[in-house]
Formats: structure tokens, sequence, C-alpha cells
């Protein structure tokens, strides 16, 4: 429970800023670049493909099951979008996790660029669905561990208002360790 | 009998410890500490036809363990205070009110209390942070879990970097606490020890003093190729320091430590 309400704070004070980050490619021609990023998350982001005014080509961004898919050999991407010189893209992640970034280039030349990828700042709603599920376990097993002590409890007073209330004796509130006989 | 009065003792330290809410303020301070740097993205290139599932997600596994080890590195001045706390309400306290010797009075023997004592302040850090860290690695990229999990080896190194770490909290607190037998000045003293050795560590940009040889230990227990061998004395420097630390602490409450 604890975990999971610390987990949404960090989110709140994580969601204030966003991040960025960049890296140069270089694609063969007619060949691909693949790029494994890790973790993006469930917030908006806008990918810069940098790259010359000649450049012809296609940008696949695949998630976990894609990459799965992609390394038997099937294509099953998310987002595909054409590359014509440099580009700006943007799209919504919807869980964070693994994501693969793939340039593939349609032009007979190698061609170098940069790729920039920028993040914005939000709450990231995954992370809180799953912290909430981590409070509501918390919870739960809280609930288990009280309830057969309440029940106890409730049993042991009922059964009690018959009998005349005794004094608890002094070394019930004792803050020592219990003594073994040797 | 012995070994019974020992489990008796640790038991009883623990539920000493958990009267007070400080372990949850430490899981609390921890989780925000470690998840908090989770800013942080990597990024790696693959040509199209070196692509191979095992590959990819044993590299997302290395990658949480190895984030999650190196955030641990994070929560090192809350694990400073909060383990400054536990040693001085488990010996300089006790040893100041005259508590240890009504536990002396038992039928125990010193070596039983001192690991007791010892262990139960360990227990506490290492558990909140491994499990802290657990959850870290976990939801760092929840669809490839269970390849975490099948890389135990993976999750075994970085609870090791915790339990290092733990360890020389836990020592230097401990032998700290007893050596000055004041609640108030080992407080106080053992957390400006550690802050003293930080900031040494960092202005003199000497990796062997922690946190930056925790930061060699994460390098040196979880790199993808064999590590460095320039890395072991940093690696060594900590954990040996730490065992010296326990063992003299151990031997002076046994053996010396008299009590008014």
């Amino acid at each position: 429970m604890i975990i999971g309400l610390t987990i949404i704070l960090a989110d709140v004070t994580m969601s204030l800023g966003g991040s960025s980050g960049y890296s140069n490619f270089s694609v063969p021609s007619n060949g691909t670049y693949v790029e494994l990023m890790a973790p993006l998350r469930n917030r908006r982001y806008e990918i810069r493909v940098m790259a010359p005014k000649a450049f012809l080509g296609t940008l696949y961004l695949f998630n976990y099951e894609g990459i799965r898919r992609l390394a038997e050999g099937v294509r099953t991407p998310i987002l595909e979008e054409a590359i014509n010189g440099s580009t700006l893209i943007d799209f919504t992640i919807d869980r964070r996790g693994a994501y693969m970034i793939m340039i593939e280039s349609h032009v007979s030349t190698e061609t170098e660029g940069g790729l920039g990828l920028v993040e914005y700042g939000a709450l990231s709603r995954d992370l809180i669905f799953d912290s909430t599920i981590i409070i509501i376990i918390g919870m739960a097993v809280a609930l288990l561990t009280i309830i057969p002590r309440i029940g106890r409890a409730l049993r042991s007073s009922h059964s009690d208002r018959s009998k005349p209330q005794m004094p608890k004796p002094m070394h019930s509130n004792q803050s020592f360790p219990p003594i073994l006989a040797e | 009998m012995i070994r019974n009065r020992f489990l008796v003792d640790l038991a009883w330290e623990l539920n000493n410890m958990f009267r007070f809410p400080f372990p949850e303020i430490l899981l609390a301070l921890f989780t925000y500490m470690v998840f908090l740097p989770h800013a942080g993205m990597f990024s790696s290139t693959f040509g199209l036809e070196y692509l191979s599932w095992e590959s990819i997600t044993y590299d997302l596994a290395f990658r949480s363990a190895r984030n999650g080890a190196f955030y641990s590195v994070s929560a090192y001045f809350p694990l400073a205070i909060l383990a400054s706390i536990f040693a001085t309400l488990s010996f300089a306290y006790e040893i100041e009110n005259g508590l240890l010797k009504v536990y002396l009075s038992h039928p125990t023997s010193r070596r039983a209390i001192f690991l007791s004592k010892f262990l139960s302040c360990f227990l506490i850090v290492f558990t909140t942070l491994s499990c802290v860290l657990l959850f870290f690695a976990f939801l760092d990229i929840p669809e490839n879990a269970f390849y975490l999990i099948l890389n135990s080896h993976l999750i075994l190194r970085m609870l090791l970097v915790s339990a290092l770490e733990s360890f020389f909290i836990t020592s230097l607190t401990v032998c700290f606490s007893i050596f000055s037998r004041k609640a108030s000045i080992s407080l106080v003293g053992s957390f400006a020890t550690i802050y003293i050795i930080q900031l040494l560590g960092e202005s003199a940009n000497l990796t062997f003093l922690p946190p930056s040889s925790f930061y060699v230990q994460v390098e040196f227990l979880l790199a993808r190729t064999t590590p460095k061998l320039s890395l072991v004395p940093d690696f060594l420097v900590t954990t040996l320091v730490s065992a010296a630390l326990a063992i003299i602490a151990y031997v002076y409450f046994s053996r010396r430590l008299e009590l008014a």
C-alpha cells in the first residue's frame, strides 16, 4: 500500500518535466536502421528525423509484441510514417515498455542523419493504474490480517460479559524479551 | 537452547523496531528515491539480420536489473538517516538507559544479543530496499517481467548490491553506536560520519568511498562483459571495511563493553 501510494507521488513529481534524447543513425542504401528504446512511458512523444533533403524512407514504431513478431520476420508496427527529408512525427504511447524504431531507406545511397526524441511531461496513467492495483492488494492483505483479530476480539468480549472483569496484570505491558526456561 | 534464545531475541528486536513506523517511512522514502530517477531511457541499435528475441528479452531484463541497482544508490542518504536511528535505538539508547543490563540478566549470551540486534537492523534496511528494487525492476518493463524471472541471476546480483549497501551502513552505524554509548552522540555522530565520507569521496573523487563505491559494485556485478580487474580494489574496500567494522563491534560488545 505504501509502495503504491509513493509511486503515485513519484509519478506526480515526474510529470512536471519531460526529457529529450538524440542519436545518430546511418542507413545503408535500401537498408534498415533499428533502435530499441526502453522504457518509453505513457506520454506524448515527438520524433525529429534529421536527414538530407533527398532522403526518402519510412519510419516504423513497434511495441513489445511487435518486436517479438519482427524477430520472427513479420512486420506489425503501431506507427508507420513516410520520411521525406527532415520530418517531425508525433505519437502517444498507451503503455510504458520497450519500443523499437525502424527506419527503412528507399534511396540507393547510404544516408547519415540524426534522430531526436522529445518526451512531454504528463501524468503516466498506466503507472497510476498499476499503483492502484498494488494499493488494493496491500489493503486486501492488511484486511485479511486484521479480520481474524477483530473476530477474536469480538468473540472474547461477547463471552466475557457474563464473567466479572479482572484488572490486567502489570506484566502485560512489559517491554523486555520473554525468559525461556533453561 | 542458545539457538532458540537467539531466535526469541531476534523476534523481539524486530517487534521492537516495528513499534515505531520507521520501516514504513523507510519504505516510502526508498520507493520515492528509486522511482524518481526513472526519467532515464536507454537505446541500443541492432542490425535487423541479427535481431533475435532471446537477445532482446535478455537485454531488457539486464537493463531493468542494472537500472534498479544503480538507482538503489540514490537511496543512500535516507538509508543512512534511518540506519542511524535503528542502530541508536538498538544499542546506544539501551546502553544509556540500562536496558541492556536487564537483558543480560536473562539466561542469554552477549553474542546472541549482539547478533539479534545487528541482524534486526540489517534485515529491516535490506528487506525494505530489496522490496523496492524488486518492484522497480518488475514495473520498469512489465511485459518483460517473465524474462527477468527466467534470468534470476540478474535479480540475485541486484539484491547483492542492496545487501552490500545495507551491510556497510549497518556496520558503520552499529559500530559508532556501541563505541559512543550515548543516544544523541550515536545518532548525530554516525550520520555525520556517513555524510563526511560522502563529501570526501565526491570532492576528492575517491571511488573506493561510498556512495561512489556502490556504483563501482554495480559496474562490477552487473557488467555485460567480464568485469575489469581494475575495479576489484574499489569493489572490495567497502565490503572489507564493513566486515571489519562488524567484527570490531562484535568483539567490543561481547568482551570489552562495561555496563555501569
